[in-house]
């Protein structure tokens, strides 16, 4: 079952490749952190380590004890997939309390410095 | 009252139909008055403006209890004693604050609720069936975890004391802000009492929470009392 055709091999590989390149682009355009980039690029190399010796496959799920190499990819992945969100969970509720912090300070500044100096937000608008 | 610097906070989202009747029935009161702009879309803050009301204006939609700590934190920067919550939607009736006011100021209490359940002889608009059920198993909740009887712990109408505004200033939860607060209040060894009050049915805007909603609001109040619980004490020096 380990024997993947050929083509199949070479798709892999190639799509694994552009994965990483994507991420590195990305990067270089600060689309992407440099530290929130790093858990994309273990993943691409573990696409690549997985398209160039898909034996591996084969040998983590034995070690695991599962039988079909698959499976343990599948598993492995879910884990992987389930750890990430958390995660992201965690920078969204951080990015929220900043932004909360922000709004209401930058409300209050305003607010003393339409005081002090008299003057309002859009006074003559309005509709 | 006027020995006692009070501010009256309106957080308001989305209020231009009732906003300026809320601020009209509020005039009577021997208060400042202050509207917290939740980045509303319309012109609630221009016509809170146009009535001579300061605006504190939040670029962004931070919910009732993000617009309400600005709030306090407002009445803390300028040595407000005192600082209700009133609700724009002119749910609640201004001719009550002054017993909120004063129940604050006689009583051991630092945050004062206006309950529509405490007396049954009042008229006024007591919510429906539904909500009153979860009102009742809130009122359950609130009494294992802090063994004081709130009998309207949703109510969003209430004063708080000086030490109340400091920490409500530091920890103030973000939504359905009001069965939580309970809980950090008495994590923090301050107390609360409720005063009875009538409520208005709201007149303008929308309920913010829709009866679709409502059991997930139900276990989202919940889940976030049970989670304060486990927050632990006095996480704020006052």
């Amino acid at each position: 079952m380990n024997e993947m055709n050929p083509q199949l091999h070479g798709a892999a590989l190639c799509i694994s490749v552009g994965f990483v390149l994507y991420v590195f682009f990305m990067v270089r355009r600060n689309s992407l952190q440099v530290r929130d980039s790093l858990i994309w690029f273990f993943i691409g190399a573990g696409f690549i380590a997985l398209s160039l010796f898909p034996m591996i496959l084969r040998y983590i799920a034995d070690l695991m004890g599962i039988g079909l190499g698959i499976s343990a990819l599948f598993l492995v992945s879910s884990i992987t997939a389930l750890v990430i969100l958390f995660q992201h969970s965690i920078s969204i509720s951080k990015a929220k309390e900043a932004n909360r912090k922000l709004t209401q300070e930058i409300a209050l500044l305003r607010a003393e410095f339409e005081k002090e100096t008299g003057r309002g937000k859009n006074e003559s608008s309005g509709h | 009252m006027r020995d006692f610097k009070v501010i009256v906070i309106i957080p308001a989202y989305n209020e231009s139909l009732c906003i300026e009747e809320t601020i009209r029935s509020l005039r009577k009161i021997d208060a400042d008055l202050l509207v917290v702009n939740d980045g509303s879309t319309d012109n609630t803050g221009w016509i809170a403006r146009r009535c001579g009301v300061p605006v504190i204006e939040l670029t962004t939609n931070l919910g009732v209890g993000g617009a309400m700590q600005t709030g306090y934190r407002y009445a803390l920067s300028n040595g407000y004693d005192i600082a209700i919550q009133f609700d724009a939607d002119g749910q609640h009736n201004a001719d009550y604050v002054p017993a909120l006011v004063n129940r604050l100021v006689e009583s051991e209490a630092d945050l004062v609720i206006g309950s529509r359940f405490i007396r049954n002889d009042l008229e006024g608009f007591k919510s429906t069936h539904m909500r009153r059920l979860g009102s009742r198993f809130l009122v359950g909740l609130i009494y294992l975890f802090t063994g004081r009887k709130i009998t309207d712990p949703t109510s969003g109408f209430r004063a708080a004391s000086r030490r109340g505004i400091r920490l409500f200033s530091e920890i103030y939860p973000q939504d359905y802000p009001e069965p939580e607060s309970l809980v950090i209040l008495h994590n923090h060894n301050l107390l609360s009492c409720e005063v009875p009050v009538e409520m208005f049915e709201r007149r303008g805007g929308e309920s913010k929470i829709r009866f679709s909603d409502s059991i997930l609001y139900m276990i989202k109040v919940t889940t976030s009392v049970f989670l304060e619980m486990f927050r632990g004490k006095n996480r704020v020096r006052l």
